[in-house]
């Protein structure tokens, strides 16, 4: 195939999306950065500010990343190696005592929110229960072994925090199913379509996932981080210690803080004991929210079942998980 | 993304993990005991990128006009959703290129001190011997902040921090007339990774001024003064030798 053909056969389905020589634009980045590296850096010690939201940045990328890596690792190990129609037989035939079994089983799925937009729509596809599915979408994020031993990190000393983001995390994502069974339309619904991920063997499958899921993942773990950085270094500390003061507008903006900052559920735990003035309750409702409702997860499920779902679904998490939190919070923190 | 750009990305960022937890780079964001999961991650993240090359190099000969992006227009996902991956070189330039320097002055300046009460109400243990007695800056502050038994009182100690200058409206107005002091003895500790750094903060009583970011070994005597009992309290050290030193191999406490 010459260069011209080659071209033509990219450009041809999707004028627009194309990208001239992503790999050519790769390289001059890199040589750009490359060449400029010392008078980046000089100019960024002049302003300290600036400096210090960068190392904030790459640390926050660089704790996260291995979090990550072993998410994808092993939901990308699960997509191929476990078949659909395992879930199917797994789960009741009843449709509201499959709700907390489908929970249950999040548990034991370490993707991160952005893996499990997938993984839940193609177990819509094969016929388990949206409400089931949907179950599962908000629990695996947010409950599975890597989030809880991350959290577990994060707040040393403090384990309640662990068992609290459990339990809220938990109740939350069994409600938004059984609301769902309740009000919920199946035509709101567009059931997804993963057929590219499906390499010509396991091995081939599992790594076709487990890459996309971390470039995808990684990318708006990217977008998180800045926003932390940035928010880091641009509002002063006073301003949050006072917002921080007030239980009521803590919580409130850790909510708001969780849907704005999209930071993966791997790695909000460092980011929420980050904010250290803030009460624990509103960390909780922090991490509760962080996994079922922020802006890459809206364009995700956008994307992937259609806008009439998104715009119902998740406004009804956001306030079921604030809720939620708030009253285990009171209970255990 | 095209394939070859989502393999090239990933082994570039491999590398650069691999690269900084392989030198002393990886302390300036997280803390030690991070090193082989970083390595391990750069070490997945290279594998992944190598098979992902070789399926390229491997599909190069044959027809195959449906890569990853061309069959993601037809999965109805929303608009090029793995454009998205373009900014993990973000990460990738500033690890491998540039690296910026572990949180200094600016960021203690910033943030509280924060002096915890210590865990238990069973007093401090005695101070170890030695003269000077090395201490960490989070160890002086909790005794010269919560041990009312006075176990600082007449000893020496050496203390490793960087200067942060003190900013006016925060100098301390009971310090005595004769005493100068213009800068804080800081360091950072973290709890996870550099975006939760919490400050150690003391006031350098007697000590010539230095500018910002100076590592220096301290020496001095507790003199009383700062606050006590108060997790924002700042306490002092009467000053007494101070050395320059280069930036230690793990700059947080």
């Amino acid at each position: 195939m010459t260069l011209t053909e080659e071209a033509t056969a990219a450009e041809a389905p999707e004028k627009e999306r194309w990208r001239p020589g992503g790999l050519e634009l790769f390289v001059v980045l890199l040589l750009v950065v490359a060449v400029f590296s010392q008078q980046i850096a000089s100019l960024a010690s002049n302003y300290p500010g600036v400096q210090a939201g960068a190392t904030i940045f790459v640390s926050i990328v660089v704790q996260a990343l291995p979090f990550l890596a072993l998410g994808v690792m092993l939901s990308g190990f699960i997509t191929a190696f476990v078949p659909p129609s395992f879930w199917r037989k797994a789960l009741p035939k009843n449709e509201a005592l499959a709700v907390p079994v489908a929970c249950a089983s999040g548990v034991v799925l370490p993707g991160c929110e952005c893996a499990s937009v997938p993984v839940s729509g193609g177990l819509m596809a094969r016929g388990v229960a949206p409400s089931a599915a949907l179950t599962f979408l908000l629990a695996a994020p947010a409950i599975n072994p890597v989030v809880l031993v991350s959290t577990y990190v994060a707040f040393p000393g403090q384990p309640e925090m662990t068992l609290a983001r459990f339990v809220a995390s938990f109740t939350t994502a069994v409600l938004m199913g059984w609301l769902w069974l309740r009000f919920g339309k199946t035509q709101w619904l567009r059931i997804p379509d993963r057929s590219h991920l499906v390499g010509d063997n396991k091995w081939h499958t599992f790594r076709l996932s487990a890459a996309h899921d971390f470039l995808h993942a990684g990318g708006f773990l990217v977008v998180g981080g800045l926003a932390a950085a940035v928010l880091n270094v641009a509002v002063p500390p006073s301003v949050l210690d006072s917002l921080a003061s007030n239980p009521l507008t803590a919580i409130l903006v850790m909510a708001v803080l969780a849907v704005v900052l999209c930071i993966c559920s791997e790695a909000d735990a460092f980011v929420a004991a980050s904010f250290s003035q803030f009460p624990m309750t509103s960390k909780l409702v922090f991490l509760v929210v962080g996994p079922m409702v922020d802006l890459k997860l809206v364009a995700l499920q956008g994307g992937t079942f259609g806008r009439r779902f998104v715009t119902r679904f998740a406004p009804a998490t956001f306030i079921v998980a604030t809720l939620t939190a708030c009253i285990v919070g009171w209970f255990l923190l | 993304m095209k394939r070859d750009v989502q393999a090239v990305l990933l082994i570039f960022l491999g590398t650069a993990l691999v690269r900084i937890s392989l030198t002393d780079l990886y302390l300036r964001y997280v803390k030690a005991a991070m090193q082989p999961f970083l390595i391990l991650t750069g070490i997945i993240l290279l594998v992944l990128g190598v098979w992902a090359l070789w399926d390229v190099i491997r599909d190069r000969g044959h027809e195959h006009p449906d890569d990853d992006l061309g069959a993601e227009a037809h999965d109805g996902h929303g608009h090029g959703q793995m454009r998205i991956a373009w900014l993990l070189m973000l990460p990738v330039l500033s690890i491998l290129l540039i690296a910026p320097p572990a949180l200094g002055a600016y960021s203690a300046e910033r943030g509280n001190s924060s002096v915890a009460a210590p865990a238990s109400d069973l007093g401090f243990d005695p101070l170890p011997t030695g003269d000077p007695v090395t201490m960490t800056l989070n160890e002086y502050a909790t005794r010269a902040v919560w041990d009312n038994l006075g176990s600082l009182e007449g000893r020496t100690f050496e203390l490793t921090g960087f200067v942060t200058p003190v900013p006016e409206a925060k100098m301390p107005k009971d310090l005595p007339a004769d005493a100068q002091a213009s800068w804080w003895l800081a360091r950072l500790s973290l709890a996870c990774c550099a975006a939760d750094a919490s400050a150690t903060k003391i006031l350098a009583v007697g000590a010539k001024p230095l500018p910002a970011n100076t590592w220096v070994k301290a020496t001095g005597r507790w003199i009383p003064g700062g606050g006590t009992e108060s997790a924002t309290a700042i306490p002092w050290l009467q000053i007494e030798s101070l050395e320059s030193i280069p930036q230690p191999k793990e700059p947080y406490e």
